[in-house]
């Protein structure tokens, strides 16, 4: 592939050249007929003065030869012959009668040397009665066609001194443009070499291209603007990635640490087995949690790449709200949480994928019984908008800054700041939750208001027969 | 030897604690930053084991509270966090050693035991009172060529009087130095454990070393 630089110099050298061998052509074609015409005109000239001087010399013509000397006197080169209209030789210069070419412009002349021949035609009364040849009448009009020959070398020399002129012209202007399209296309180029040297060393980590703005051409300003804008998000995902990378391993640590912990302590000494087992039914609880927050990771990164499939099919809330409360109804048992009655929900159907609102119900009122105040009741209502289901879980839990509220949703955020005293809260169920309606076409919001947390999820309805529920 | 453990991930916390425990120390376990500030508050300890990233009050904010207090106890950071810029911050918060989880529990404890010495301004494991020599390190106390064969709470009382040779120690200190939070207090195991220590170490020909102060406390010295 040719270089732009290569391609802008070689096309304005072209260009150039061609432009100054058109100018020039167009030059010699305008100069050398010019000076043709000035000469034939000359001849012209040459031929009347012939004839002039015939007409004065009335009858005479026999001597008018003998002076024809005088008449060609200002261009001694010449050759001349006088015809009459029949086309007989009357008069003619010395070698004259050679000419025998009747038409005016580029000839051989008897010495070899090339020439142009021009003429004039004009009466000539013969006076005194007496013809010269016998033919003439006596004071009667006598046609003569006088045809002037003249070696053109000096046309010839001119002509070929304009086109060197010209050829020089030309070849100089070319090799001129040269040097001017060298520095010019150098100018150009300059910017644009400087942005790809600044493209091609910028990195990932970058957050724009090292390039003064001030320092852009307008017309490439859009495109470092749009690679500028390009660098800021590989550089916004580099970051998120290894914030990411980072939050795994942070994740991770724990549980491990807590295995480590368990098998380290079971190790120290010998034991008897039932002490192993406990320590071993310890590791398999901690393992067990680990493979679901890696699961949930899984989940997490197929929804970020969009790999995560969603179907699209009538859910009946009801069974998805029930399956979810049984999931965390031992938890609210124990720590003496009420959890809402279902049996009042009507058979409310919404569009989505089942397995993902089961999810998403799941996460919800885990995260709700997991934070709510030991003894507290976490509730759900359901409200009807249009076409809309807009399903609210709230649950009395310390109150959160809008800063933590608008966190909530990044992956590995926590409210609190801590693990929980389970392991289970990794920070990743809202960051779920809020990927997962939005693959489903659903809305989830959050508040913290006076010590209560409210998540609410909005869906399509399919039907509209809802029953509030307590 | 008292400790403080500060970690909400449960079994991190009972591992750990239980472990720190068969070793013979004290061990009051706290499952977040406001119970840990609590018992922070309550007592003195040898050292406090403090997770960084915690429920309810952070371990920076601990550690910022503690040293604004006035405490030096010492520090020992355990968290995943494990980049640099995130140990120097721990160091640089007031931490006096940095371990990144997870960790072994053996390390952990020779890590904290290097920090209890230091703390003591003991610059070996080795101390040397008398005919009696305490290899805090190895946890052994040995008269001559014969080694004492100690319980746990033996050992944690020896220990605590051997960092503070020649100063009485009141045995409220050392309860707390040797037993943890939900213990009841009684003196009286004090004193049956100080007896049965101070007959093995008269029996391995290293008697008079701990004396009782009448009213004051305990106190062990290579002359009386």
């Amino acid at each position: 592939m040719i270089s732009i630089r290569r391609r802008l110099l070689l096309g304005t050298v072209l260009a150039v050249a061609l432009s100054s061998a058109v100018a020039s052509g167009a030059a010699w074609f305008s100069v050398r007929a010019h000076l043709i015409a000035a000469a034939d005109t000359d001849l012209h000239a040459d031929a009347e003065r012939l004839l002039s001087q015939l007409r004065q010399r009335g009858d005479e013509l026999h001597w008018a030869g003998m002076g024809m000397g005088n008449a060609t006197a200002a261009s001694p080169e010449g050759w001349w012959v006088v015809v009459d209209e029949r086309g007989s030789v009357r008069l003619s210069s010395p070698g004259g009668a050679a000419i025998a070419q009747t038409a005016d412009g580029p000839t051989t002349m008897p010495d070899g040397r090339p020439g142009r021949i021009g003429h004039a035609t004009g009466t000539v009364t013969a006076v005194g009665g007496r013809g010269r040849w016998g033919s003439e009448a006596p004071g009667g009009n006598n046609t003569l066609t006088c045809r002037v020959a003249k070696a053109d070398t000096a046309l010839q020399g001119t002509l070929s001194a304009v086109a060197w002129a010209l050829g020089t012209a030309t070849a100089v202007a070319a090799i001129l443009a040269g040097f001017a399209a060298l520095v010019l296309v150098r100018t150009v180029i300059r910017p644009v070499d400087r942005i790809a040297q600044a493209i091609a060393a910028s990195r990932p980590e970058d957050e724009r291209i090292a390039v003064e703005a001030d320092s852009v051409p307008c017309e490439l300003r859009g495109m470092v603007e749009r690679a500028d804008a390009f660098l800021a998000a590989a550089h916004d995902l580099l970051q998120r990635e290894r914030r990411t990378a980072g939050n795994i391993a942070h994740e991770l640590r724990t549980p491990l640490a807590g295995l480590a912990a368990t098998i380290d302590h079971a190790l120290a000494r010998e034991r008897d087995g039932a002490e192993y087992r406990q320590a071993l039914a310890r590791s398999r609880a901690v393992v067990t949690d680990t493979i679901h927050m890696v699961e949930r990771l899984l989940l997490l990164t197929r929804l970020e790449s969009g790999r995560e499939p969603a179907r699209r099919e009538n859910i009946k809330i009801r069974a998805a709200l029930m399956a979810a409360l049984a999931g965390v109804s031992a938890e609210a048992r124990q720590r003496g949480i009420v959890l809402p009655e279902v049996s009042g929900i009507s058979a409310q159907q919404v569009a989505g994928d089942p397995d993902h609102l089961g999810l998403v119900l799941r996460n919800l009122l885990d995260n709700a019984v997991s934070h709510a105040v030991d003894g507290s009741a976490v509730t759900v209502t359901f409200e009807q908008h249009a076409a809309d289901v807009v399903l609210r879980i709230a649950n009395p839990a310390p109150t959160l800054s809008p800063d933590q509220v608008a966190q909530l949703a990044e992956p590995f955020f926590r409210g609190d700041g801590g693990r929980g005293a389970t392991g289970r809260h990794a920070g990743l169920g809202l960051a779920l939750c809020r990927r997962l309606a939005s693959l489903n076409g659903w809305d989830i919001a959050c508040t913290s208001e006076a010590g209560v947390f409210t998540a609410t999820l909005r869906m399509t309805s399919t039907t509209s027969d809802l029953v509030p529920l307590a | 030897m008292r400790l403080l453990v500060i970690e909400d991930y449960a079994p991190l916390r009972v591992a750990l604690s239980a472990y720190l425990r068969e070793e013979g120390c004290a061990v009051d376990a706290a499952i977040d930053g406001e119970e840990g500030w609590w018992h922070a508050q309550d007592a003195v300890y040898d050292a406090i084991i403090l997770d960084r990233q915690l429920p309810r009050l952070s371990g920076d904010e601990i550690l910022r509270r503690l040293r604004a207090a006035g405490r030096r106890d010492p520090v020992l950071m355990l968290t995943a966090r494990g980049e640099v810029p995130e140990r120097i911050a721990g160091l640089e918060a007031g931490a006096d050693d940095y371990l990144v989880k997870p960790v072994a529990l053996p390390e952990l404890l020779a890590r904290l035991k290097a920090l209890v010495r230091r703390s003591s301004g003991a610059v070996q494991n080795t101390i040397t009172v008398g005919p009696l020599q305490v290899d805090t390190g190895r946890r052994q106390a040995a008269v001559g060529a014969r080694v004492l064969d100690l319980t746990a709470k033996e050992w944690c009382l020896l220990e605590h009087l051997v960092h503070h040779v020649g100063t009485v120690v009141p045995r409220d200190a050392l309860w707390e130095h040797c037993y943890d939070f939900n213990e009841e207090p009684n003196p009286n195991r004090i004193e049956v454990h100080l007896a049965n220590l101070r007959r093995k170490l008269s029996a391995a020909g290293a008697d008079g070393l701990i004396t009782n102060r009448r009213g004051l406390g305990y106190v062990l010295d290579a002359a009386p």
